[in-house]
């Protein structure tokens, strides 16, 4: 899966925050904040193909969390990213 | 015996006149006999400077026809349009990039009429327009092409043009947010009515900047709507409160993300360019860090007024 472009992560008075910002967003009227890992993992694949396993990875490598909790939370943020609509 | 003959020959075409909004210097340039001239006393008079200064914010040059068709047809592309989603009577507007800059043109809904079309360098600086069709057309386009010219070449200048209805009490100004037909302008009109020493500053796009000492002022524009109110004016911001119709008279204030949120959906720009987005997003930020924020659920009437005064000043 990839971010959608003209979603941009901003920091909003100390609180990692996404923002649509691009042309395709004109209409998208929400703001949806992210905590600091799921902003961490955002950072890294910004305009990149990925998936799970990757996300997992990224945070088994900064966090040193056990293989299966990393996989478990990695499903659950791109799952959220899906169903908000930030990343397809 | 010499005799000096001196031929003065005038050849008077265009004319510029520089105008100064939220502290701003722009100049508008075209035919000295247009018609639009005399439209924009009303609106753009009270704004007038004979101040000149190399520096403008932006130059914008009006021409009647398209003269100058090249920055139209060199390599564009499309980025925006939103033809088909536009009411009658309002109008339609498609955005075009090209290597130099950003073209925007400007169309009737249903139809393919162009009202006008307008180029603004990539710097944002300069600018030129075409205006076609009636008299009313023109001006219309024209006030619309100035104020894209402002929107965009402040983004990057702690400024940002609000789509609120701004009045001061107190000293201080108070801006109202909403969608089209939410009540701004009503919940104006219930604190001119309702209390004593109201004005209303602008009904529609007062301008915010940030001041040199962080304090967020708001200032009065030549865009003011449907209501005839161009004031050349001033005041620190009180607070910005988003109008949201309810059964009830309550204000609540608003988080910081909150506010950003509302802060963001009535300050438009064109932030797919991220410089300007990025402009936005720290005038934003500026704003929300010393102008508290709110909602305020209310109905359209005089106690409404009395009780967003009575949260809103008393902070």
């Amino acid at each position: 899966m990839k971010i959608i472009e003209g979603f941009r992560l901003r920091d909003v008075m100390g609180q990692a925050t996404v923002i649509g910002e691009g042309v395709d967003q004109v209409n998208f009227n929400k703001l949806i904040t992210l905590n600091s890992s799921a902003a961490y993992l955002w950072e890294q694949v910004e305009g990149k193909e990925f998936d799970v396993n990757m996300l997992a990875d990224l945070l088994v490598d900064r966090y040193g969390i056990d293989r299966e909790t990393a996989e478990k939370d990695a499903a659950a943020v791109a799952g959220q990213w899906q169903e908000t609509g930030l990343a397809k | 015996m010499v005799v000096t003959y001196k031929i003065r020959i005038f050849v008077i075409m265009a004319q510029y006149k520089t105008y100064k909004v939220a502290g701003h210097l722009f100049r508008v340039e075209m035919d000295v006999e247009s018609p639009i001239w005399e439209r924009m006393e009303e609106a753009y008079g009270p704004f007038e400077v004979s101040e000149q200064k190399e520096d403008m914010l932006f130059s914008l040059n009006i021409s009647d026809e398209d003269t100058d068709g090249n920055a139209w047809s060199q390599e564009m592309q499309p980025v925006y349009s939103n033809k088909g989603t536009v009411e009658p009577g309002f109008i339609e507007l498609s955005v075009y990039k090209s290597p130099e800059g950003h073209c925007f043109e400007f169309t009737q809904p249903q139809s393919d009429t162009i009202n006008g079309r307008l180029f603004v360098t990539r710097d944002l600086k300069q600018a030129r327009m075409a205006l076609y069709g009636s008299p009313i057309q023109r001006w219309l386009t024209f006030n619309t092409g100035v104020n894209f010219c402002f929107l965009l070449a402040t983004s990057c200048n702690r400024t940002v043009l609000a789509h609120a209805s701004c009045v001061t009490y107190g000293g201080k100004a108070y801006l109202f947010l909403g969608k089209s037909g939410t009540g701004k302008s009503t919940h104006s009109r219930m604190w001119l009515n309702a209390l004593e020493g109201v004005v209303l500053m602008n009904d529609d796009h007062p301008v915010i900047r940030i001041s040199d000492d962080g304090t967020a002022v708001a200032y009065g524009s030549p865009w003011s709507g449907k209501t005839r109110c161009y004031k050349n004016m001033q005041a620190p911001v009180g607070g910005i409160i988003r109008i949201s119709r309810a059964l009830h008279n309550k204000a609540r204030r608003l988080s910081p993300i909150q506010s950003y949120a509302s802060l963001m959906t009535s300050f438009s720009g064109m932030t797919w360019v991220k410089e300007l987005a990025d402009g936005r997003d720290r005038t934003i930020q500026d704003i929300i860090s010393s102008v508290p924020c709110w909602v305020m659920e209310c109905l359209p009437d005089h106690d409404a007024a009395r009780v967003c005064c009575e949260a809103v000043t008393n902070v």
